[in-house]
């Protein structure tokens, strides 16, 4: 069985976090920590695009197209960061979804068949 | 720079960016940075002042830039941590099945400034009826938080008091709340309903979070301005500021202070927020104003508020004529007359002690 790492699979914000987001920073503070960690420069960027589910891959692509750099010179940084937020608990694997079947509020009238005499 | 100079340049802070005449501050005058920044800090006031460095309005030397920098991120931890203290509190409340508002701090950050980051808090404020008061304290108490003071009897905070102060070992304070205000017009606007009003909500994390409705957030501002410290505290008048921008129902506003006979109250905060931050009120709720003549029973009440003269026991004495009913104002006395050995160990060091701020209570409160 292969680990599953952050580069091969997704990572989100975690839930019920606290945040305050500033020019200069993000300061977050999830459920299950004391104290808020501050997120500035390269995990701010990280911070920033888990906005949505992304994998580490994913994500380095997108910063080292945005700012021109070496996509292997980028990818432990990115990895450092994404482990270093998940073990603050403030991002997590998303959760599965289990689709709920659809409910039809309108089910087709089905039409009582015609009653044939036999005559 | 002197105290005064400092005190111009807290004014001009709190009122960046509101439609107000500009606080006058002589650009040739130097400025005392730490003095001010300690100032900022006291006054929970960085995330306006880093705002107006960031603006040009503000020079600082570039030590004392960084300086602020670092008080905003210990604020925004605080208030980081007061939030989630607040999303775990309503938990609890929720839980006991006691219906609760958060005021103040968190509410108005996340309901009426642009950014939560302008608004900071040294604690958490919530209010419950006084029936549930004692219910919402040993709810509390699953949070490790514990009353700082004694209260003089049993149910006596649950009955006259603006509430009690719950700390715990960490440092973080809830102030749970059973009126918006202590003294006479705090017991005067106890007998209103406050939390039976439809709540204003807002989400922290991942919680819903149930607020003070915007018309009640802005009596509580007022009150807050008009009663807290004297000279009044700059970031309440700057909620009234926002709380005026954001708008509300001034007559419903002006119906609730009316019933209560807390009119006075709103009048003083509004020429304090002119006189302070010179912020222009106009509509209704300034027209109705402008119309109020202070009863000598309002002259009485504002002055024990006034820090010249400001004193619990000249307080309670005004309290009691705030009281509905013979039966209260004779339960109110007695159980200030004659509290609890607790209370008295904890607070008085002795009956002899008490025996004289009875005294000093019956002599304050004899007459209207």
């Amino acid at each position: 069985m292969v680990a599953r790492t952050s580069t091969t699979a997704a990572r989100c914000r975690a839930r019920g976090l606290v945040v305050r987001d500033t020019d200069r920073f993000v300061m977050v503070m999830g459920p299950g920590t004391a104290d808020p960690l501050k997120l500035e420069g390269l995990a701010r960027a990280v911070w920033d695009a888990l906005d949505r589910p992304q994998t580490g891959a994913e994500i380095t692509a997108a910063l080292a197209d945005r700012h021109g750099v070496d996509v292997d010179a980028l990818r432990a940084d990115v990895e450092a960061t994404l482990l270093m937020l998940e073990a603050a608990g403030i991002v997590v694997e998303p959760p599965i979804v289990v689709e709920a079947p659809i409910a039809v509020e309108n089910p087709i009238a089905v039409e009582s068949p015609i009653a044939v005499e036999n005559s | 720079m002197s105290a005064s100079a400092t005190r111009r340049r807290l004014r001009a802070i709190a009122a960046r960016g509101l439609k107000s005449a500009p606080v006058v501050v002589h650009p040739d005058e130097p400025v005392d940075g730490p003095a001010l920044l300690a100032a900022v800090s006291k006054e929970r006031l960085t995330g306006l002042a880093l705002d107006a460095v960031a603006g040009g309005a503000l020079e600082l030397d570039p030590a004392d830039a960084d300086d602020l920098s670092v008080r905003h991120d210990d604020q925004l931890a605080l208030d980081l941590r007061l939030e989630r203290l607040l999303c775990t509190a309503a938990a609890e409340l929720d839980a006991a099945g006691i219906t609760y508002r958060a005021l103040k701090g968190p509410l108005l950050a996340h309901t009426v400034y642009r950014d939560p980051a302008l608004r900071s808090f040294g604690d958490i404020d919530i209010l419950v009826r006084g029936a549930d008061f004692d219910a919402a304290v040993d709810a509390l108490r699953a949070l490790e938080f514990h009353r700082r003071f004694v209260e003089p009897r049993p149910r006596f905070d649950a009955r006259f008091s603006k509430g009690a102060c719950l700390e715990r070992a960490d440092g973080l304070e809830v102030d749970l709340h059973r009126t918006l205000a202590p003294g006479p017009f705090g017991m005067l606007l106890g007998f209103t309903d406050l939390v039976g009003r439809a709540p204003q909500t807002f989400v922290l994390g991942d919680a819903t979070i149930t607020g003070l409705d915007r018309e009640l957030a802005f009596v509580h501002a007022c009150f807050h301005s008009a009663l807290g410290d004297y000279p009044p505290r700059l970031v309440p008048l700057r909620d009234i500021a926002e709380l005026l921008a954001a708008g509300f129902d001034a007559r419903v506003v002006i119906d609730l202070v009316t019933d209560a006979q807390c009119e006075i109250v709103l009048q003083r905060a509004l020429d304090a927020l002119t006189s302070v931050l010179g912020v222009p009120v106009d509509g209704e709720i300034a027209d109705w104003a402008r119309t109020l003549e202070p009863s000598r029973f309002d002259r009485r009440a504002l002055r024990t508020y006034e820090s010249s003269d400001r004193s619990y026991a000249k307080q309670a004495a005004v309290s009691l004529w705030a009281m509905p009913s013979l039966r209260h104002r004779l339960a109110y006395a007695s159980a200030l007359a004659i509290p609890s050995r607790n209370y008295v160990r904890a607070r008085e060091r002795g009956y002899a002690r008490r025996l004289g701020h009875s005294l000093a209570l019956a002599r304050g409160g004899r007459s209207r």
